[in-house]
């Protein structure tokens, strides 16, 4: 079997590399990036988020009911936990919610590590998540301070180190971020490469030639 | 040296107005003049079909088609004009499986939102820059998949290809002597 899967077929050149005939080589110019990101400083400023915050509390509000509901699978209702914190995380920091974020950021990071191994979601798991729901109905009445902010994400933090004590056998897989190469991962080099077939066989639009 | 954008186009599918508003200016203010702009994978890849775009920015999480859904139609379906194209995926998912998932679709880079101007240039230029070949097997099309030369592998190389592979290894090897 080759590392890309059961009948490798061929790999090949692609037309993209036409780009750099239109575009040149190097980077973006420096006063351009500068230029742009006034854009995403005025989208934080203008921006009404408070949209993806009722968004997000209702249906958080929704999902935490059906939980203990024969009908419905845990594994389902987790997906959708973290689709809808994802959602709000990344719409609500990008139109200027600000600091509230950090929360959704700890709680939805730390979902998303435990994701392949949870089976069930358990009491204290529906727990965190209440109280995350309650943090957020909170900070639509008060709007927190960087203060609160910084005490909640400290406090959920610590809730999150206490499940990991009480159930120690819990896999945490590790997360991406921007800054980091993506698909860096030592699995992918494990496999055994064979297969390959004459690169002449297909022509740039990946179809076969006569 | 700098790129010049000015004769790209690009493909923007995002269902929130505001991010979707963003991109398009961001991208405008880095240089590319040929923009288009969806609510969905669906609208995304009428357009697609049509335009042929150089450049594909997608969210994750759109109905009824996804930016995963996308990235297969653009790289699998017999329609598709431009199945090379550079899709850059943007998302609030940040863990390997999902990165992982999105890869298997055939994705060529991904960010986490929120995310910088400063990230939309550079994964734009590294795709420009830096285009990987593609590979084509029976359950995947898409940018080669492998992104790093593992000095330490010794295994056997039977790649028609990796006769290259081989000479870079002992180039490394060489020139780190």
């Amino acid at each position: 079997m080759s590392d890309h899967g059961e009948g490798f077929l061929a790999r090949l050149t692609p037309a993209t590399r036409i780009l750099q005939s239109l575009t040149g080589r190097g980077s973006v110019k420096e006063e351009d990036v500068v230029e742009a990101e006034k854009f995403v400083e005025e989208t934080k400023q203008n921006e009404n988020c408070d949209v993806f915050l009722d968004e997000h509390i209702d249906e958080l509000t929704k999902i935490l009911a059906l939980i203990g509901d024969k009908d419905q699978k845990p594994a389902d209702l987790l997906e959708e936990i973290i689709a809808s914190m994802a959602r709000f995380q990344a719409n609500y920091a990008m139109t200027g919610g600000g600091n509230v974020t950090r929360i959704s950021n700890e709680l939805l990071r730390w979902l998303e590590s435990l994701d392949e191994s949870l089976e069930e979601i358990d009491s204290d798991i529906v727990d965190i998540a209440k109280n995350y729901l309650k943090a957020l109905q909170t900070h639509k009445k008060i709007k927190f301070n960087d203060e609160h902010v910084v005490f909640i994400c400290d406090e959920m933090r610590a809730a999150c180190e206490r499940y990991i004590q009480k159930y120690p056998n819990t896999k945490i897989t590790s997360l991406i971020d921007n800054t980091k190469e993506f698909y860096v991962t030592e699995k992918y080099m494990e496999f055994e490469i064979e297969g390959a077939v004459k690169l002449d066989k297909y022509d740039e639009d990946g179809e076969e030639k006569e | 040296m700098h790129l010049n954008l000015s004769k790209i186009s690009c493909l923007i599918a995002e269902d929130s107005a505001p991010i979707k508003s963003l991109l398009v200016n961001v991208i405008t203010q880095l240089g590319i003049n040929y923009i288009d702009a969806a609510d969905n994978g669906e609208q995304a890849y009428e357009l697609f079909k049509k335009k042929r775009h150089d450049i594909v920015l997608t969210d994750w999480m759109m109905e009824p088609i996804s930016g995963l859904e996308l990235t297969h139609l653009i790289r699998q379906d017999k329609l598709s004009p431009n199945k090379f194209a550079p899709v850059i995926m943007l998302s609030g998912y940040a863990s390997f499986k999902r990165v992982f998932e999105a890869r298997d679709a055939g994705v060529t880079e991904y960010m986490v939102k929120p995310f910088s101007a400063h990230d939309i240039a550079h994964r734009i230029s590294h795709v420009i820059n830096h285009p990987r070949d593609f590979v084509h097997c029976k359950t995947y099309f898409g940018p080669d998949r492998r992104r790093r030369v593992d000095l330490n592998y010794d295994g056997e190389y039977r790649r028609a290809t990796d006769n290259v592979m081989n000479s870079i290894t002992d180039f490394i090897e060489v020139d780190s002597e």
